[in-house]
Parts: structure tokens; C-alpha cells; sequence
């Protein structure tokens, strides 16, 4: 008997490719890439910081009904809260990289800082959600 | 040949704290045994110890004093990760909103514990097939969780339960949010599901109706629980 992480991370990017946050993240980013390459590079952390605010209004607002299932079910089906932490390291990390890679455009340094932000941001967010979880499933079950 | 208790509640006191400082006792000194492939219902008003009870049988909330063995396993002695095992193969639990994923399919959401003990997709396709069929639902296969009515996600979650043929099936209000026609049918089914695969279910219902249905039933008032009906084993 045993629980597999990997699997853990691939229904949470399924649930997560499913809900619409993710297009958002797509249409956004290639908005960005645009701005950047039409800025020839003279945009940096304003726009990492500026970027911050969609990212985490729109995991709030459309994708928190979904990210709440996912919490509650994996909790139901035996997963181990060690894992589920470790999972949303990976994912929030899996989140950043095409956010983060338009800034090639501007710097090495730039695309480091942008996964940096964007990275603790989304695990930090998740992290808030998965909390909430268990609190409402300490409550209701 | 002994009897074969899977669920055994020793001594099992469980208080919270709640706001203000207080501390309310949910359960008081509840003993119970449970029999492989009984069904029981448990019945008792709101804020009666109903689904602290589940949740204890189920792994997901510690008893303060006493103990709880599930299929031979003392939940006191397990980690986070013994109990994790615990839900993922010997119970499963379905809460009172079914606790499916919206945006998955029938089969996702069937295959999620599957998935998470890392069974091949060979096989994994081959228990969905099957289990979809035992519950009826295999014309719904592929279809959203989200589009479906009441009476069949319940069936998708008796069905991701199902599917590690656990043996112990807990259902908190199975029937709270169907019409009596379709409570009937689920009733129905959890007997069919205890004769046919000798699981045991317990089912928290506030619904004296329910009860009806069951091998024998218990009533949880202030705390303690008392058998209501003489056992039909």
C-alpha cells in the first residue's frame, strides 16, 4: 500500500487545467510577452509586481470552487497532508514558469525574480485555500 | 467461528473548544461494534455527535480518550500517512455533498483513489467499467459531475467509494438532499452493496424513515449512544 505523489500533482494540474484560472494565466501571459517585447525590455519588476494582482483576483474568484473540491476530495481519498504541501511547492513552481518566461525578453535576472514572486504568491494562495478547506471540512463533515 | 467485528469504539470521548473558552463533550464514553457486512444507521438530532462519530471511524479527527479500530487497526497507533492509507483502501467516506470534483467526468472522479494508490490504468479501467456498471451509471461515463441531478452524483460518490472495495463505507445524510423516491433507491442500493460485496455501512441519517433499511439501528442522543432496534443478524 502506498500513495503516490506524482499522482497527487496530476490531479491537481487536471482540476487546475480544467477551471478557467488557467486560461486566464495563458491570455494574460501572452498579453505580457507583447508589452514586454513591444517595450523593448525597459518594463522590470513593476510589471512582475503589477502582474501579481490578476493572478491572484482570478484564482480567488473563478477558480476557488474548484481548488476547494480538489482540497476536500484528495483529503477524503486518503491523501497525507505532508504530500499535499509538497504538491503545492511543485505546482505553484509548474504555475510560474510560463508566467515567468516573457521576460527573457528583459533579463535573465527578470525571469528568476518573476518565478520568484509569482511562485511564493501562488503557493502562498493555495496554502490559504487548502487551510480554508480544512477548516470547512473540520466544520461540515 | 468468532464473530467479525470490523469497527470497534472502546471508551471513545471527543470534546471541542469553542469560541469563548469553553469546551462542549461531543461524545461521552461511546462503545459500539460493528459486523463485516452489516448495515447500520445511526440516527440523532443536529449537533448530536453524529458525524464526529464518522469522522472518528474514518481517521479524520483523533478521539481524546479511548480507542478506535477499523479492520484490525488501532487509528491511535497511526501517523498522518497510516491514516491517509486508512481512507484511501480500508474506508471510505461520503460526505453530505457528495465531495466530487465539478469540472471532472463520471470516470475521473471514480478513478481519483485509484489514481492516488497508483494502480495501472489497465486495471483501473477495467474496476471502472466494472463498478459503473454494478451502480448503473455506465451510460454516464464521460459526463460532467457538474450536469448531473442529485440522485446520480450520489451514485458517482457510492461509486468512488466502492471502487477500493473498502471495508468500511461510511455515508453522512445520504438521502438529506434527494426526494423519497430517490432516498428509497439509495437505501436500497447500500443493501444490495453491504450483501454483495460484505461492507460494512454506516450511515448517519436524521431521517427516521432511513432506518427502516437497516440490519439495526442506534440513537445517538447528548453524546451516548443506545441501541433503537434489536439486530436482525
Amino acid at each position: 500500500m502506498y500513495i503516490s505523489l506524482t499522482s497527487i500533482i496530476c490531479i491537481e494540474l487536471k482540476c487546475l487545467i480544467r477551471s478557467r484560472v488557467t486560461y486566464l494565466l495563458l491570455l494574460f501571459t501572452t498579453l505580457l510577452t507583447f508589452l514586454i517585447i513591444l517595450s523593448y525590455g525597459k518594463v522590470r519588476l513593476t510589471f512582475i509586481l503589477a502582474s501579481l494582482i490578476p493572478i491572484t483576483s482570478s484564482t480567488i474568484t473563478i477558480g476557488y470552487t474548484t481548488i476547494k473540491q480538489m482540497f476536500h476530495t484528495l483529503i477524503l481519498i486518503g491523501t497525507p497532508r505532508r504530500y499535499l504541501r509538497i504538491s503545492l511547492i511543485i505546482i505553484s513552481l509548474m504555475y510560474s514558469i510560463p508566467y515567468s518566461l516573457p521576460y527573457i525578453a528583459v533579463s535573465i535576472s527578470s525571469v528568476v525574480y518573476a518565478l520568484l514572486i509569482v511562485m511564493v504568491t501562488y503557493n502562498l494562495t493555495l496554502n490559504l485555500f487548502l487551510r480554508g478547506v480544512r477548516r470547512e471540512i473540520e466544520r461540515m463533515i | 467461528m468468532g464473530i467479525d467485528f470490523v469497527v470497534v469504539l472502546r471508551d471513545v470521548w471527543k470534546s471541542y473548544r469553542v469560541e469563548g473558552g469553553g469546551v462542549i463533550t461531543v461524545l461521552r464514553n461511546v462503545n459500539a461494534v460493528f459486523r463485516r457486512g452489516e448495515i447500520v444507521g445511526i440516527h440523532g438530532p443536529s449537533g448530536s455527535g453524529k458525524t464526529t462519530l464518522l469522522k472518528l471511524i474514518a481517521g479524520l479527527e483523533r478521539p481524546d480518550r479511548g480507542e478506535v479500530i477499523v479492520d484490525g487497526f488501532n487509528l491511535n497507533m497511526l501517523d498522518d500517512l497510516g491514516l491517509s492509507l486508512i481512507r484511501n483502501t480500508v474506508v471510505s467516506y461520503i460526505p453530505q455533498d457528495y465531495g466530487l470534483i465539478d469540472v471532472l467526468s463520471v470516470k475521473e472522479n471514480v478513478e481519483l483513489p485509484l489514481l492516488l494508490a497508483g494502480v495501472p490504468r489497465d486495471e483501473r479501467d477495467v474496476k471502472i467499467d466494472e463498478i459503473l456498471s454494478y451502480i448503473g451509471l455506465e451510460n454516464k461515463k464521460y459526463a460532467k459531475v457538474a450536469r448531473l441531478s442529485s440522485g446520480e452524483k450520489q451514485r458517482v460518490a457510492i461509486a468512488r467509494a466502492l471502487i477500493t472495495t473498502p471495508s468500511v463505507l461510511l455515508a453522512d445524510e445520504p438521502t438529506a438532499n434527494l426526494d423519497w423516491e430517490n432516498a428509497v433507491k439509495v437505501a436500497e442500493l447500500f443493501r444490495k452493496i453491504s450483501r454483495d460485496f460484505k461492507t460494512t455501512i454506516i450511515i448517519v441519517t436524521h431521517d427516521p424513515r432511513l432506518l427502516d433499511f437497516m440490519d439495526r439501528s442506534l440513537s445517538l442522543v447528548s453524546g451516548t449512544l443506545k441501541e433503537i432496534t434489536p439486530t436482525r443478524l
